[in-house]
């Protein structure tokens, strides 16, 4: 499409406030705070954003997927604002920007059949005229992920394992040969023994094939695992942003504590106890400081209860936290990284 | 001496609906030994029956699940009794005051139109001699003391605590009686990081003051690393290796629990994770011989055709697979 150019997906400065209640009662929340980020589609990069329930990941992938409008801020995907396409345009906007959704058993009607998605969506895309014509599209999209059409052929949802009804999804997202896939939550419904294939098959599709992937989870040591870039979110702010390195050694204490927080599978590494202060946060979604963890953070200081921190660039990465206020280069542009 | 010991038990659901019969082996032939002092993990994925067997040893058998075979022997201070000849009253006595169970989801059980205060009353009221409101209000002050919880959550209505609050409160209930073993069905399932880190200490360090014993499930190998001290893995409805937690993670000898341990990734460590190949069965129809053979890169001709047992190897290190013998 000649309007659309560039090979970025650029986030800009993007805030979601949702309005709840109604009457007297009505309450603003601010889901998604002033979040910029970029990621290059030419490069193949797996984004991970990481956080808390409520930490607002979800909604920023709506945001990203089009499917939420910010209330501030916007979105480009190759130079062209996602809220204003026009209808071709949006087309091939969700040709190339597909999505995996959390719960597979949820994401499939149980009276259709599984192949019916694969087969609708090569139609609905225009690859193929007829169910014969989308065949080979849909083989092919089964054999990345490693299935075939034989297995699945004539199956309801309920016949197929909680593992391969993902690669169903994963296969379906496939078929328009997506320049990125935004998954939430992709593995934490799939028993143990068949994570890791899930996780590998996104790992082996990145490799193979070039697709970008944000991958939305709770679970940083998958995280790890997987990705190359990582945004941890925090009561809908990203408060440190850069190489997936950056979880071995974290620059912002709230990353410090997740980091010190995950249980290690090994017997030898026994979780430290944790101070109270650290675990009881405020359960209203606006924190009476104006740096978001200053209620819980252990190196608190004056200024963190009043002025909000601004973005620092400090070793490659983003950090927003006043600590790094003379180690780090102050942002003036909120996308350098 | 331990205080539970399950001998050959066999549960299973089945289901009758219009002449359609329909069996899942949830518990099939399981022994096994809980010990006074000690965290047992019961590890697993989903749908292995880890939960079944954890509420056949507690007594609670509810239809379709049925018990066809075997005993739960419960023995400490000369009582010593199978829990399935016990009567409804003998049952009641056991419940709360020897052994107590923080179900799954429990955080979702309290009563939100009561007062966590109330809550601790009704819950308390029955196992009082004498019930006196100041007395028992006093003793769970006490206790929610010493959980570090504090005192005001007792006015508090569910709604106004956050997750981990009300997980932390159902735990205070299940422990407030001082019961010998505590049953806790993925505890920290659903909690954030940083308050499942906090959860973890709680159970622990209930376990290392009172001495008692705690039977932990969950799917989470990293948190039975960080809390059990023996650990049972089960496979499609039977145990197939139990162990110190130590030798589990070190010195897995069954297949699954080598997949199981080699495949969990870690922060820090970047190297290739192979995963299990293959899906868990259906317990509804799991595979002839050794469950676990057509999954097993080590499988043998007798793995199909007959059941391995539980034997054990080194002093506490049991493992059901013919290769190690």
């Amino acid at each position: 499409m000649s309007s659309m150019n560039g090979s970025k997906l650029v986030v800009n400065g993007v805030t979601k406030i949702f309005k709840m209640g109604s009457g007297f009662s009505r309450i603003n929340i601010t889901a998604v705070k002033d979040i910029s980020l970029e990621i290059d589609l030419a490069k193949g990069e797996i984004f991970t954003l990481a956080g808390e329930s409520g930490s607002g990941k979800t909604t920023l992938s709506r945001i990203i997927l089009g499917i939420i409008e910010p209330t501030y801020g916007k979105v480009l995907y190759r130079n062209k604002n996602i809220f204003a396409m026009k209808r071709n345009e949006r087309r091939q906007f969700i040709k190339e920007v597909q999505v995996v959704s959390q719960n597979p058993f949820e994401a499939f009607n149980p009276l259709k059949k599984v192949e019916s998605y694969l087969f609708k969506t090569a139609i609905r895309f225009g690859l193929a005229r007829d169910k014969k014509g989308a065949i080979p599209h849909v083989e092919k999209a089964l054999k990345a992920v490693g299935l075939s059409l034989a297995e699945i052929n004539d199956r309801y949802p309920n016949e197929l394992s909680g593992g391969q009804l993902q690669r169903v999804a994963i296969a379906r997202s496939l078929i328009t040969q997506p320049s990125m896939i935004v998954a939430d939550e992709p593995v934490s419904m799939i028993d143990a023994s068949l994570r890791m294939s899930i996780i590998n098959l996104i790992k082996q599709l990145n490799e193979e094939s070039k697709i970008n992937f944000i991958y939305i989870t709770h679970d940083l040591a998958t995280a790890y695992y997987v990705s190359h870039k990582i945004a941890i979110m925090l009561k809908g702010e990203v408060v440190e942003l850069g190489s997936i390195d950056l979880l071995t050694e974290p620059l912002h204490p709230y990353t410090e504590l997740l980091r010190t927080s995950i249980p290690e599978p090994d017997p030898d590494k026994a979780l430290e106890a944790i101070d109270k202060e650290l675990v009881i946060s405020k359960r209203n979604f606006d924190s009476d400081f104006a740096c978001k963890f200053a209620d819980r953070c252990p190196s608190k200081m004056k200024i963190c209860e009043r002025e909000e921190p601004k973005n620092y660039i400090v070793n490659g990465r983003i950090v927003k936290c006043h600590m790094y206020s003379n180690k780090g280069i102050k942002m003036t542009n909120s996308i350098q990284i | 001496m331990p205080i539970v010991s399950a001998k050959n038990l066999r549960a299973y659901y089945i289901v009758d609906v219009y002449g359609f019969k329909r069996t899942v082996k949830a518990v099939d032939d399981i022994s096994m030994e809980i010990n006074e002092n000690e965290i047992l993990g019961l590890a697993g994925e989903s749908g292995c029956g880890k939960s079944t067997l954890m509420k056949v040893l507690l007594g609670l058998v509810i239809a379709p699940l049925k018990v066809l075979n075997g005993q739960v022997i419960y023995s400490f201070n000369g009582f010593e009794k199978n829990i399935f000849e016990l009567s409804e009253k003998e049952l009641e006595n056991l419940k709360w005051e020897v052994f107590s169970y923080i179900p799954q989801g429990s955080m979702n059980i309290l009563n939100p139109t009561r007062k966590i205060g109330d809550t601790f009353f009704d819950f308390m009221e029955p196992h009082m001699e004498k019930f006196d409101k100041k007395y028992v209000r006093e003793i769970i002050i006490q206790h929610l003391g010493n959980l570090d919880l504090p005192a005001e959550i007792l006015e508090s209505f569910p709604h106004q605590l956050s997750g981990g609050m009300k997980q932390r409160v159902t735990i205070a209930l299940a422990t407030i009686l001082k019961p010998r073993i505590i049953f806790a069905d993925e505890p920290t399932t659903a909690l954030d990081v940083v308050v499942q880190r906090d959860v973890i200490q709680l159970l622990k360090n209930i376990q290392k003051n009172s001495k008692n014993t705690i039977v932990l499930v969950t799917h989470d190998m990293a948190i039975h690393a960080n809390l059990a001290t023996r650990i049972a893995v089960m496979y499609a409805g039977k145990i197939i290796e139990i162990a110190q937690t130590k030798d589990i993670f070190k010195n897995p000898l069954h297949p699954y629990t080598k997949y199981l341990i080699s495949s969990l990734p870690k922060i820090g460590d970047k190297t290739y994770k192979k995963s299990i190949p293959g899906a868990p069965p259906s317990l509804a129809n799991p595979p002839e011989g050794c469950r676990f053979h057509p999954r097993c890169p080590e499988a043998k001709k007798e793995c199909s055709e007959s059941v391995p047992e539980l034997i054990e190897l080194e002093t506490g290190h049991k493992v059901a697979c013919f290769r190690i013998n």
